[in-house]
């Protein structure tokens, strides 16, 4: 048994099948992530025009600069860092760093706050800057639990 | 031919310089092979880390000015509401880190440390454990 322990070949197998286990978890969890990705990009792109009120503008959505080919063309869905464009009732028009515009629904479990402390959604105003992190619906927007104001 | 021609042959004794022109030789040979090695080395290792600086740079400028390095501050600022919503602040981070910088700068560390290797098995060439083998 302890020749067995200490043979070569054992280790070299137990090596393999962790490298593969590990491999397949990395795998995995991209494919996990890429879906969700993919998914919120698709229905952004469907409901656009329902959420902004005009066509997408052309051009390439994101993934722009010397290193856009890799992560390609979606963006990203469980939160957003921007500026506030308008506020709708409880939507908020956010553009974000990539110049993308977003949709952010806050609820009565949305936690809005700054340096400060608490705020309501009524403390949002135009041209703050925000940061929301959330859950992706459907409707291409982001369902907000999370919304930290900056002070400008 | 018969056993006493045979027993005739004088046998041939190599010239007395031949075994220190060999070990010349091979000490030559070690040389440049040794020359050739700091060469590539220095070459490699010079690009990689030249472009591990420069990507390397990009990459935490990438962090600090990023979603994700905005994601990373809420921590900070609001660490049990990222952690109540641990779930979507974690997919978020997950989304914005700057994977492509990352993937580069580890490519170009890996030719560093490959580097470095190639440059310490080339010492070997000197090591007493591989001339006393060769003698």
């Amino acid at each position: 048994m302890k020749n067995l322990t200490e043979s070569k070949n054992l280790k070299i197998i137990a090596g393999i099948i962790l490298s593969l286990i590990i491999m397949i978890l990395a795998f995995s969890f991209g494919v996990f992530v890429g879906y969700h990705r993919a998914r919120f990009s698709y229905s952004w792109k469907e409901n656009y025009d329902r959420n902004f009120g005009s066509m997408m503008p052309f051009g390439p959505i994101t993934g722009d600069g010397p290193f856009g080919f890799i992560r390609g063309k979606f963006i990203n869905a469980h939160g957003v860092v921007g500026k506030v464009e308008s506020i709708n009732g409880n939507a908020l028009a956010i553009k974000d760093k990539d110049n993308n515009d977003k949709i952010i629904i806050a609820s009565s479990t949305t936690v809005i706050s700054d340096a400060s402390g608490t705020l309501q959604l009524q403390d949002i105003k135009v041209n703050n800057q925000i940061i929301a992190i959330g859950t992706p619906n459907n409707q291409g927007q982001i369902e907000a639990r999370l919304i930290r104001v900056n002070s400008n | 031919m018969e056993e006493k021609d045979i027993a005739e042959i004088k046998p041939i004794r190599p010239p007395k310089q031949l075994f220190n022109d060999i070990k010349g030789r091979i000490k030559a040979e070690k040389k440049a092979i040794f020359r050739k090695r700091v060469a590539v080395f220095g070459a490699l290792a010079s690009f990689s880390i030249g472009g591990f600086s420069f990507i390397f740079y990009l990459f935490t400028q990438s962090i600090f000015q990023s979603e994700f390095g905005y994601f990373l501050r809420l921590l900070v600022n609001d660490p049990a509401d990222a952690f109540a919503n641990w779930r979507d602040f974690s997919l978020s981070l997950v989304e914005s880190f700057p994977l492509e910088q990352a993937l580069i700068s580890l490519v170009f560390l890996f030719v560093i440390v490959e580097s470095f290797i190639f440059l310490k098995n080339s010492r070997r060439l000197y090591s007493p454990e591989f001339n006393e083998s060769r003698v």
